[in-house]
């Protein structure tokens, strides 16, 4: 039975339609998304590996060598069971850095403008020949079809192929303007193939079962009869040839251009590389399956066919037209999926590598639109690559089978496996190293593998390889032996440049970064902890009630869920035993959430390009943030604290690695309460919040704004004004303000009152003289009393009201002690008759520079308040000493003290605690004048019933500063 | 200085978390056994060992290659 070949060539075009049907239809989003882009979508793209070697070769290939057949798919199994070793740092370096390709990869790290061309040059002398083979193999099938030998219409039914291949390639493989952009309708186009070419497999190798056989109870009859058959299955697998083809297919299942396009580049899918690894290979066992039981049906039914086409002998014989057909679109999939991916891939190497290095080179002027510019070279090097592997095929000869071809291209791409793993593994590796190994690598593969297939030496492989022996193992082990002793030797002979020592960090520090997640404790961690500081009965009754509360089950190991319990138990031992010990409890001791800030700030100036500008830019943005002259905080949906700046550690004196992370509830008091109340509040802003701080009374204005950055990463950003020295200035100002008023005044009721009182007292005086009574005397002597009074109060106004323009002091160097002596004393005259002690505690000289009569004058002042204010035979001090910077000064009774609601006024004029008579109310404002003239500071301690204690700091000359 | 640790989600919540390195642990133990395993199979001379031996050897590479997918958080 013979198809015609027009009926093949009709069929083959209306397949390759529907192909073109499924493409179009996913790129105008005719399917779901979520179906275009599924796992299992890319799993099955990736069957694109199975060619028409796997398709026809593998009955042939097992019909040679048995069993080995199954290495070509078993070492893939193993590439995809090393993922997480090898495929996953691939995937997301290809990912993160928009590599197209292998070439773009290992340029990528070996930076030389050799890498790129000679890894493109070399994979194209590797895999045309084979893309030659793939359009051999539809016309074979033809052929065989047809029950024609090599029809003169071969030619061009090969040619029409191609050319229908590269139309698809070019429609739906380089369609988007942007290289980056992923081709969805390409993608569920190769899938769709492998489906097609697994149907056909099973379908066609089930009819042959049931019509060679009669079912498996047949198949294992047979086989008991032919025992030889399965004998012949086993006895080549073993020795070098079984790990030689396992290490060939491992490496090609994502070293393979069209390998690596699938897997890394088209890769969308989230978690698309996690199901591939089981489903990928699920597909390629499916799909090797029926190899057995075809070679076998095939021998049993006496095909006549060569084994690399018993699937078409037997589909033709047994399923009729029908699965004939099938059996032939499936083999027109696998070598139309091939071509079309494979030449996808090499156009986009050529593009990168050998033609754009090209034309920047030469390029005089900015000419037209670039990226149509790309799309259009791009199509371009498309038709071109399908073009020389259909040449190929015109002048190849036939006396390669699928299988030996397929291997070749296998050992070819090998020989970047040597760099791939450096490139992985091994930071020493240099791109000089890297050149000679693959260089040294791919001639030793051309000389014992490729040689011999141009016709060149053919007896070369011959006399190396022991007759009988596998052919592979040799020229594979010498291959990448050479290779690696030469990556090897070279890299350790040359220095690696600057460049690829950032490369190598930034594979390295890539990897780590996405790897690495926030420590958390393990449940048995925390169990531990707890039973350490609240024994066993109460640790598992505090570790049950968190896991409770968080609704976590028993065996919980996510770290997010257990950074949560952690949280948790701490807030539950929080209320038991506060904070602090809760914390140190739990062993808290450093925020999360902040890995790769920190890891950046470690490890800085690690990338290039434009991921070093937005490295540099979040620097700037961090730094400007962290050093605000205002406190700033940042507050996570959660509570957690995640920005405490500079300024705002200064002013709590809570340092930014121990607010980072912690909830705003667990800070230290009052700033607990503070945010955590001013969050809850409506109000954006709030003004002048008094806040009782250790060191004194701040004064502070807080806005917030809420952020919103990602869905569930909201938060507010708090701003913290701290007023408390606008504050002080302001009540100086008004102080001094106020002072000067008063002394304008005190100097004008002084002179107008100076006058009029002289002459009273003058007038007094004479009048006592000429006074006759007795009772005219007493009443003149009370005259003069009062006016003397007024006089003092005059002088105490004028004395005022001369300190309080702000004056500069006279200063002059003289003794404080002898100063102080001389104070004490006047007091002592003062307040004699009252038993008081002033007890003087000084060096016996401590020379400063000030103006000596008003220093005198302040003494006085502070001695005399404080012999009104102490009781009889009471203790007065008087301190001086020399401070750092200059003179301190301290005058302390242990008299009634001052109320604290009248603390802040003792400095104000005219206000005394005195009683009527007593006191003029200007003492204290004449100390705080002229300490302020000297540039000086006062400070007032005072408690009701203990006593007062003023404290005068002196500034002096620094020299002058000396005990 | 957004947390890094993103929220698993309901069908990742699901799964046992394996903290990183388990993988690359897990994966490499799977590839020595696979690696000791397939040729084993193949080389075991036993007049009637059966023709899927080896498919059931690598049916096992499998359940083990999902068995660690399943464990895995990323790619």
């Amino acid at each position: 039975m013979t198809i015609e070949l027009g009926v093949l060539f009709g069929v083959a075009l209306a397949y390759l339609g529907l192909l073109f049907v499924v493409a179009y239809v996913t790129e105008r989003g005719g399917w779901p998304a979520r179906l275009a882009r599924h796992p299992a979508v890319l799993a099955l793209s990736l069957g694109v590996y199975a060619t028409t070697w796997t398709y026809y070769g593998s009955v042939g290939f097992a019909d040679r060598q048995g069993f080995l057949f199954l290495t070509i798919y078993l070492g893939v199994t193993l590439s995809f069971l090393a993922a997480p070793l090898l495929l996953s740092p691939l995937l997301r370096l290809v990912r993160d850095y928009q590599l197209q390709s292998l070439a773009d990869l290992l340029a990528f790290r070996y930076v030389s403008r050799y890498t790129g061309p000679l890894v493109t040059l070399l994979t194209l002398l590797g895999i045309l020949p084979y893309m030659a083979l793939q359009i051999r193999a539809v016309t074979s099938s033809m052929e065989v079809l047809t029950q024609q030998h090599a029809p003169a219409t071969s030619p061009l039914l090969a040619a029409v192929f191609c050319a229908q291949v590269t139309l698809f390639a070019v429609l739906f493989g380089a369609r988007h303007l942007q290289p980056r952009a992923k081709h969805d309708g390409l993608v569920m186009a190769i899938a769709f193939e492998s489906i097609v070419k697994l149907m056909a497999l099973l379908t066609a190798s089930a009819f042959a079962l049931v019509g060679v056989f009669g079912g498996f109870g047949g198949l294992e009859h047979w086989l008991s009869v032919h025992p030889q058959a399965l004998a012949a299955m086993y006895a080549p697998v073993g020795g070098s040839a079984w790990n030689t083809l396992l290490l060939l297919s491992a490496s090609a299942a994502f070293l393979l251009p069209r390998c690596f396009h699938m897997l890394f580049v088209e890769n969308v899918s989230r978690g698309g590389l996690r199901t591939a690894s089981w489903l990928y290979p699920l597909f390629l066992l499916l799909l090797n399956l029926p190899i057995p039981l075809i070679l076998w049906a095939g021998r049993s039914a006496g095909v006549t066919t060569p084994p690399d086409y018993f699937l078409l002998a037997l589909a033709q014989r047994y399923g009729g037209d029908a699965l004939t057909l099938l059996v032939f679109i499936g083999g027109i999939s696998a070598a139309s999926a091939m071509l079309i991916v494979e030449s996808l891939a090499l156009s986009g190497m050529c593009l990168n590598h050998l033609l754009l290095p090209l034309w920047l080179h030469r390029r005089r002027r900015s000419d037209g639109d670039l990226y149509h510019k790309l799309r259009r070279w791009r199509r371009w090097l498309l038709l071109a690559v399908i073009s020389v592997g259909y040449l190929t095929y015109l002048v190849s000869g036939q006396s390669q089978g699928l299988v030996q071809m397929g291997l070749i291209s296998f050992v070819a791409v090998a020989q970047f496996l040597p760099g791939v793993i450096a490139l992985l593994t091994w930071p020493r590796a240099t791109g000089a190293g890297f050149l000679a190994g693959a260089s040294g690598g791919m001639a030793v593969w051309f000389f014992t593998l490729m040689l011999p297939l141009l016709g060149g030496h053919p007896d070369l492989l011959h006399r190396l390889v022991p007759a009988g022996a596998s052919p592979w193992p040799l020229p594979t082990f010498w291959s990448l032996a050479i290779n690696v002793a030469l990556l090897v030797t070279v890299s350790l002979a040359t220095r690696p440049q600057p460049r690829e020592l950032l490369a190598d960090q930034v594979i390295r520090l890539h990897a780590r970064l996405l790897r690495e997640r926030p420590q958390a404790p393990t449940l048995a961690q925390l169990s531990r902890r707890l039973t350490a500081a609240l024994g066993p009965a109460n640790g598992a009754r505090e570790l049950d009630q968190a896991l409770r509360d968080c609704g976590l089950p028993p065996g919980e190991t996510h770290p997010h869920a257990l950074l949560r319990l952690e949280a948790r138990l701490e807030r539950n031992l929080s209320g038991l035993l506060g904070p602090h010990l809760a914390r140190s409890l739990l062993g808290i001791h450093t925020a999360t959430g902040r890995l790769i800030e920190d890891q950046f700030e470690r490890e800085p100036r690690r990338l290039t390009g434009l991921a070093g500008e937005l490295d540099h830019l979040r620097r700037l943005h961090r730094q400007m943030l962290r050093t605000l002259p205002i406190g700033a905080c940042s507050i996570a949906g959660g509570g957690r604290v995640r920005l405490w700046n500079q300024r705002l550690a200064l002013l709590s004196g809570v340092r930014e690695e121990a607010a980072l992370g912690r909830r705003i509830d667990e800070l230290p008091a009052p700033w607990a309460d503070l945010l955590d109340g001013f969050l809850a509040v409506s109000d954006a802003h709030l003004y002048r919040i008094e806040l009782a701080l250790p060191d004194g009374v701040r004064w502070l204005n807080l806005h917030k704004e809420a952020v919103s950055f990602d869905p569930g990463d909201g938060g507010d950003v708090v701003l913290i004004e701290d007023l408390t020295e606008q504050r002080l200035l302001e009540a100086e100002l008004a102080h001094t303000e106020r002072l000067a008023s008063i002394g304008t005044l005190a100097a004008g009721v002084a002179h107008e009152i100076g006058n009029p009182l002289t002459g009273i007292s003058s007038l007094a005086q004479n009048l006592k003289l000429e006074a006759e009574t007795e009772e005219l005397r007493q009443a003149l002597d009370e005259i003069l009393n009062q006016s003397r009074r007024i006089q003092e109060i005059v002088s105490a106004l004028l004395s005022f009201s001369h300190s309080g323009g702000g004056r500069q002091a006279q200063v002059q160097r003289f003794d404080l002690a002898a100063c102080v002596r001389d104070a004490v004393r006047l007091a002592r005259l003062a307040a004699s008759g009252s038993g008081l002690q002033f007890v003087a505690e000084m060096p016996d000289t401590l020379d400063v520079f000030a103006e000596r009569s008003r220093i005198l004058q302040v003494l006085v002042n502070l001695l005399t308040n404080a012999a009104d204010a102490s009781a009889a035979r009471a203790t007065i001090d008087v301190r001086a000493q020399a401070a750092d910077d200059g003179v301190t000064l301290i005058v302390e009774d242990r008299g009634c003290g001052i109320p604290e609601h009248l603390r802040e006024r003792v400095f104000e004029p005219f206000f005394t605690t005195k009683s009527p008579g007593s006191g003029t109310g200007l003492g204290l404002p004449l100390v705080y004048s002229i300490v302020r003239d000297h540039g000086g500071r006062v400070r007032l301690e005072s408690a009701p019933g203990s006593g007062t204690r003023v404290e005068i700091w002196l500034p002096q000359p620094a020299a002058e500063v000396a005990p | 200085m957004r947390d890094v640790e993103p929220n698993p989600g309901p069908a990742q919540r699901r799964r046992p978390y394996r903290p990183p390195g388990a993988d690359h642990e897990v994966a490499l133990t799977l590839l020595a056994a696979a690696l000791l395993a397939s040729p084993a199979a193949a080389l075991w001379n036993d007049p009637v060992r059966p023709w899927w031996l080896l498919y059931l050897v690598w049916a096992v590479l499998i359940a083990g290659a999902a068995w660690l997918a399943r464990m895995r958080r990323d790619d």
